[in-house]
């Protein structure tokens, strides 16, 4: 082996991002050449808890990793999550709601689609079948499935804090991740390449490649490489978060779909898990006092879960940065998660960040430092540009909106819209979202998401000139799946309850 | 006894049947009724085995799932291991019921004592409005398509007898073990 190949990664940080980094590249390396994978975590820092949605690559990561879907879903209190409801975000009035679900719309032409669908039922509902099962809580499989497949896409909610310990388990266990307990006090480099991190208590820990998971401390990229940062605040405003959790009763339906409901300074999340339900309101503190966030949060407990005592629930607040880093590969190290940057969790985009960054990771791992440089620039250049188009397709929810508080204004002022956003907005007025708009092969928000969010959000669909009736066929075939489905499917509860139940009685039904 | 009862929407809107295949759902039978409309695809998987019913001296038909009372030897891991369900099976738990004065439409009933009919996973009948879902519209169907094809075998098998088609045999099959 040469002197500089790459054989020990350290990993700066647990959490998510850290654990989850330690199991997918440990997996991917199985069947070659062993990495020896090194994980440093401080033990007295508290886990964040806001990224509790994923997105549908967690079911293709899990199974990559070796984590069999019960065995997940128990372990961190999971449920299925397939899409996000958006409340009031268009008027605010009474009704106002519409659905970004996972399942693409029927396929053909989109502009056909458009003319055929009546606006009788919502965009969501004519094209895909998951709208239904959604507003029925409907779970998106049948026990009986092999893990990981559905009738329709599905992702999952999760208690981030069991996620990082089943990872974490699943990392020391199966892969043998070696696991260091203690605080990183200092970094030793040479030549523009860690060497090692220095620790308060298990000296010098040396390394080929190391992984920034340190969280907003940024403790490699950041403080020891300087890479800038790079504020988006003035796209997106929000940057405060009051969070709780609320214990739901025994048997009560567990929704199928993130709800993001808006009010007048930003918008709260819902998002329900078999026990309890996480609920937090982001807020622009230009827009709003803590005290009135609070009011906010505590006013859409009581009207959404009444028999809750609210005064009882001692929300958490969380202020957040919003922006990335100028480069998320530098040298020898990446930053992966929190340390790369971090938008609102709006469209749950936080893990699957760490996911496509891990993906990306692992099937370009430098051999050597010859390869380092390039691999760097061509890994800064995508992630650039994933960075860009989630802010964009954040910003996009807002511009859409009708709504006349001044936060709302202010989301919608011309000065704060990136220039790419408002041109593909005229271009939208003429044809529907394309893949042309959207080339990469891995778009977390392809054309199709936009699609759900223009056309559930009231935006006027281009003129179409051709014949429809192949899409009226494909919008009644829809509408036949749905029912369909949602005789046959059983519901989130009964599904959950089931793998939750205490083994002995999960024996005795099988048996 | 039996509990049947009539389907309706509000009672039964939020039941759901189990359409999976297992001996506790009712599947650990040696064979059922089979009617003359669905022979072709019967006889494709099973053998069809005539009974006469000694008192009455007309003729039934039989599709043969095992050899002995309780043995289905298309059941295999929870799975119906044949192309075809006949009719008859296939509707459970679901029966044909006629109200005995009135006129003669046929009514969809359930037997509510049916294993399939007291689970959380299962398919519904209704949907959360009420309308009858296509499972639902799927089974009155074949309750139709039975009904009618189980009335007009009396004709068949007339004619079997007339022509004297049928004759007695006994069945003797050689096990794996010998025996």
């Amino acid at each position: 082996m040469e002197s500089n190949g790459i054989k020990r990664v350290v990993i700066v940080g647990g959490g998510t991002a850290g654990w989850l980094s330690a199991c997918v590249l440990a997996a991917a390396r199985r069947c070659g050449e062993a990495l020896n994978i090194t994980l440093i975590e401080a033990p007295d820092i508290p886990a964040i808890g806001v990224g509790e949605g994923t997105w549908p690559t967690m079911r293709g990561t899990l199974q990559d990793i070796g984590i069999g879907e019960q065995e997940f879903l128990r372990s961190c209190s999971g449920s299925f999550k397939q899409g996000s409801q958006f409340n009031n975000w268009v008027s605010g009035s009474a009704g106002d709601s519409y659905l970004h679900p996972f399942t693409p719309p029927a396929t053909g032409d989109m502009g056909a689609l458009l003319t055929a669908w009546d606006g009788k039922k919502s965009f969501a509902e004519a094209v895909s079948a998951q709208a239904t099962l959604v507003s029925q809580h409907l779970s998106p499989r049948q026990s009986s499935m092999p893990d990981y497949a559905g009738a329709v896409n599905y992702a999952y909610h999760l208690d981030a804090g069991k996620f990082a310990a089943l990872l974490a388990r699943h990392a020391t266990g199966r892969f043998g991740v070696r696991h260091i307990a203690d605080k990183v006090t200092d970094v030793q480099a040479d030549s523009g390449m860690i060497a090692a991190v220095v620790t308060a208590a298990n000296g010098v820990i040396e390394g080929d490649f190391f992984i920034d998971c340190s969280g907003h401390a940024a403790l490699l990229i950041g403080t020891h490489y300087g890479v800038a940062w790079m504020d988006r605040s003035n796209i997106l405003l929000n940057d405060r978060a009051m969070a709780v959790q609320v214990p739901v009763m025994a048997g009560s339906e567990i929704a199928s779909v993130t709800v993001a409901t808006a009010h007048r300074a930003g918008w709260i999340w819902d998002i329900g898990l078999p026990e309890r339900r996480g609920i937090g309101c982001v807020y622009s503190s230009r827009f709003a006092s803590d005290d009135e966030a609070t009011k906010i949060l505590r006013n859409y407990i009581t009207e959404k879960m009444p028999e809750t005592d609210v005064n009882a629930l001692a929300p958490r607040r969380l202020t957040f940065p919003t922006g990335h880093r100028e480069q998320f590969w530098r040298g020898n190290c990446v930053a992966i998660g929190l340390s790369a940057g971090f938008l609102e969790p709006l469209e749950a985009s936080a893990i699957v960040m760490i996911e496509l960054s891990l993906k990306a990771l692992s099937a370009n791992f430098p051999r050597s430092r010859k390869s380092m440089d390039f691999l760097a620039g061509r890994f800064n250049a995508l992630f650039r540009y994933r960075w860009d188009r989630i802010i964009e397709f954040l910003k996009l929810h807002y511009l859409l909106s009708q709504r006349s508080e001044p936060y709302w204004l202010a989301q919608r002022d011309p000065a704060s819209i990136p220039e790419r956003l408002n041109a593909l907005l005229a271009l939208w007025a003429e044809q529907p979202p394309s893949n042309w708009d959207f080339p990469q092969s891995e778009e977390i928000f392809p054309a199709e998401s936009h699609q759900y969010i223009l056309y559930g959000m009231g935006f006027a669909p281009p003129p179409f000139v051709g014949d429809a009736s192949a899409a009226s066929t494909r919008i009644k075939d829809i509408s036949h799946r749905a029912r369909s489905l949602a005789a046959a499917l059983p519901t989130n509860r009964a599904v959950l309850d089931l793998i939750n139940s205490p083994q002995p009685d999960k024996a005795e039904c099988l048996a | 006894m039996n509990k049947h009862v009539i389907l309706d929407n509000i009672t039964h809107r939020d039941l759901r049947v189990s359409i999976d295949a297992a001996a506790d759902l009712g599947d650990a039978v040696m064979g059922c009724l089979t009617v003359p409309s669905e022979f072709r695809q019967v006889q494709a998987h099973f053998p069809i085995v005539f009974r006469r019913d000694l008192e009455s001296d007309n003729f039934s038909a039989l599709a043969l799932f095992g050899f002995e009372n309780g043995e289905n030897l298309f059941l295999e891991d929870g799975r119906w291991d044949a192309g075809y369900k006949p009719l008859a099976h296939d509707i459970q738990p679901f029966l044909i019921g006629r109200i005995e004065s009135g006129d003669q439409i046929p009514q969809v009933h359930i037997d509510m004592d049916h294993p399939r009919t007291n689970g959380t996973h299962g398919v519904r009948l209704f949907d959360p409005e009420g309308a009858p879902t296509p499972y639902l519209e799927i089974i009155a169907e074949k309750l139709g398509a039975l009904d009618t094809a189980y009335r007009e075998s009396g004709a068949f098998f007339e004619a079997l007898k007339r022509y004297d088609l049928l004759e007695p045999f006994s069945l003797e099959v050689p096990l794996n073990d010998g025996s």
